[in-house]
């Protein structure tokens, strides 16, 4: 059986926005999420991007607006045709506003400008909680 | 070997904490008493280098066993071709296991009796560490060529022994085989030659690594992927499901929807592959080097990245342990997780191994190694520290012609040496700004260095660490402070620390004694309890 992660179930009270209705931004697609209530104040705030089919060799670069550098996307060992998976990238606090954290992503690939993903190569993006600590 | 394991138990924690609060098995009683048999170095200290030199040796012998020997160097990297899970929950213990068999055909091949794996803490030094270009331990290098100079050859060298090796499998084997689309030799090889869209997993001899001995450094994106605040997160998660990707139905099949990604292994993991590899910087979009892909145990630094990501799940299960929190799947999915077959793995005899469950290898068990300490270890906590003599005082120094001279009651020089418990003593250097962005980014920073020295290294006594500025701003021109420790085997009986601050001349690389002695650029120095 193929269980649901912890933080899959966290994530039920939340939305996955699709990317239809995300701005464009030039080079990359900005994408507007409602940060959802946490769950305890045991819970990591996470983004979750999930990447379908990209050429091999790309990668999806994720930011803020102001282009601080939130993860990339760099799939490994995932062959043409394959859906390269859902990423988990850390959240700063301090990138919510007014309730809202806004991210952009950008597909590179060698020798070519930086584009926005289509909505095959980037279906869901979402604000995930995870359950965390440390023991210091 | 009998191999017996604690379940759930990490081999430090055996030792030395509290587990056995959930520890009853008489095994891990025994464990208790002694030491593990051996040590996987940071490849960065002194015994980390000696490691790296047996591991060539191991590696020359290995490439020069005929390819239908199961040790062979490339018969081996085959065995993670079609055997290695990504992207799901299998990832960290299928490559225990994987490193932990080949650690002893290496120790047994290199002649060294106390020979481990050591780890690149890419984290606390993201480049290739030094050593790693020399000879067989960069696939790159003429002793590959015979071997690798072009597709042809690899394949006439060893098509024959894949073949021979299929004959040999059982049922059981070809159908994990069946899963992963090789069922053949043949069809395995589709997937080595890759096409014109894909990519190869093969590579020639000039492409075989991406990142060169003349800059060492992994990229700039990488090193946000490895830096602290990343690695720390991946740590965090309190679930086994959540630090690790996600549960599929066998360690080679690919989930029904997305894989989801643990953030050790999607993050770090995948982007150092990727970056030693190529991915960002290839000339030919699709000249990947081997570390871009599934025969990525062609490139011995390989052995380096998973032994850090091995000692990572390491620290993150002996958190588990000191928050009271459960270290593996719940219980409900435990016998599905430790019941999957490995069925590829093969001692240092190229026998095959008779552990051949997931469950065999959630412990380092019987492999009988424990980490040097390395970035991370701060998640688990330490015991509470007594004050330092030196706490509450700032002792500022003086500065002549850059070079600081600052004095520290040597009582407190010596409980710093001695008392690992004591608040570290730290050493604060205040520089200028560069003034240029082509000016020198990165310093070393030498305490007691004899006059006029021109070569050191990480480990030399007087080298207390090197501080970079990121990026260049134009119209910053504040001077910034940096705060490195204070060794803690320094303690000059008159407590007199001379500190120097000089341009690191390369990245990864120190000065040679054919230098003269670089100027340093200090400009205030303090050392206070930390």
């Amino acid at each position: 059986m193929v269980i649901a992660r912890t933080f899959v179930l966290a994530m039920s009270a939340l939305a996955w926005l699709a990317l239809p209705h995300a701005a464009r931004a030039g080079d990359a697609r900005a994408i507007q999420l409602t940060v959802p209530p946490a769950p305890s104040s045991q819970a990591g705030m996470y983004l979750s991007v999930q990447v379908g089919a990209i050429p091999r060799g790309a990668e999806i670069q994720v930011t803020t607006p102001s282009g601080e550098w939130i993860g990339t996307v760099s799939p490994f060992a995932i062959h043409a045709g394959r859906q390269a998976g859902t990423y988990v990238f850390p959240l700063n606090a301090g990138m919510a506003q007014n309730g809202h954290v806004t991210v952009e992503l950008s597909v590179t690939y060698p020798g070519t400008a930086a584009r926005p993903p289509t909505l095959d190569e980037v279906p869901k993006v979402g604000i995930v909680y995870i359950p965390v600590g440390t023991a210091r | 070997m009998n191999h017996t394991f604690c379940r759930g138990l990490s081999r430090r924690s055996v030792l030395g904490s509290a587990a056995a609060t959930v520890m009853v098995n008489p095994i891990g009683s025994a464990l208790a008493q002694r030491k593990p048999r051996f040590r996987r170095y940071n490849v960065n200290s002194a015994k980390g280098q000696e490691m790296l030199k047996s591991y060539a040796v191991a590696v020359r012998r290995l490439m020069a066993l005929k390819p239908d020997e199961p040790n062979n160097w490339f018969r081996n990297a085959f065995t993670h071709t079609v055997d290695c899970p990504h992207g799901n929950w299998w990832f960290f213990v299928w490559h225990r296991g994987y490193l932990g068999w080949f650690e002893q055909t290496l120790r047994a091949a290199s002649g060294n009796p106390d020979f481990a794996i050591p780890y690149w803490d890419w984290t606390e030094s993201p480049r290739i560490p030094a050593g790693m270009f020399h000879d067989v331990l960069d696939p790159s290098n003429p002793p590959y060529n015979p071997f690798i100079k072009d597709y042809q050859t690899f394949y006439d060298y060893m098509n024959p022994a894949l073949e021979a090796w299929w004959k040999g499998f059982t049922p059981a084997q070809l159908q994990e085989l069946n899963t992963r689309m090789m069922a053949t030799p043949q069809s395995l090889w589709t997937q080595v030659k890759g096409d014109p869209t894909n990519g190869a997993m093969f590579a020639t001899t000039p492409y075989a690594r991406y990142i060169k001995a003349k800059n060492p450094d992994l990229d700039e994106n990488t090193k946000k992927m490895v830096a602290p605040d990343m690695v720390r997160s991946g740590l965090a998660p309190t679930a086994f499901t959540n630090f690790n990707s996600i549960q599929t139905p066998s360690h080679n099949t690919q989930p029904a929807g997305s894989s989801v990604f643990g953030i050790l292994e999607g993050n770090p993991h995948n982007k150092v592959h990727n970056n030693i590899g190529g991915v960002g910087h290839l000339t030919n979009p699709l000249d990947f080097g081997y570390m871009a892909d599934n025969l990525s145990p062609v490139d011995p630094i390989f052995f380096l990245h998973h032994s850090n990501m091995d000692r990572l799940w390491d620290v993150w299960t002996r958190k588990q342990q000191k928050l009271g929190l459960p270290t593996l799947p719940p219980e409900s999915d435990l016998a599905t997780f430790e019941q999957e077959p490995f069925l590829f793995f093969t001692n240092s005899e190229g026998k095959p191994v008779a552990q051949q469950k997931a469950g065999d290898y959630v412990n380092i068990g019987n492999f009988d190694y424990d980490y040097e300490p390395g970035f991370g270890e701060d998640v688990i906590g330490k015991p509470a520290l007594v004050a330092s003599t030196a706490a509450n005082q700032r002792l500022s120094g003086t500065i002549t012609s850059g070079v600081g001279a600052v004095t520290v009651p040597p009582a407190a020089l010596q409980q710093n040496a001695t008392n690992q418990n004591t608040e570290p003593l730290v050493i604060q250097v205040t520089i200028p700004h560069p003034e240029t962005a082509s000016a020198a980014r990165e310093f070393d920073v030498l305490i007691n260095a004899p006059a006029g020295t021109t070569s050191f290294t990480p480990d030399s006594p007087y080298y207390a660490g090197t501080i970079s500025f990121f990026g260049f701003m134009h119209g910053m021109t504040n001077d910034a402070t940096f705060t490195v420790p204070l060794p803690r085997n320094l303690h000059p009986a008159n407590g007199v620390l001379n500190v120097q601050v000089i341009p690191h001349v390369a990245p990864g690389r120190f000065l040679t004694a054919a230098r003269t002695p670089a100027k340093s650029v200090l400009k205030a120095v303090t050392v206070t309890a930390w």
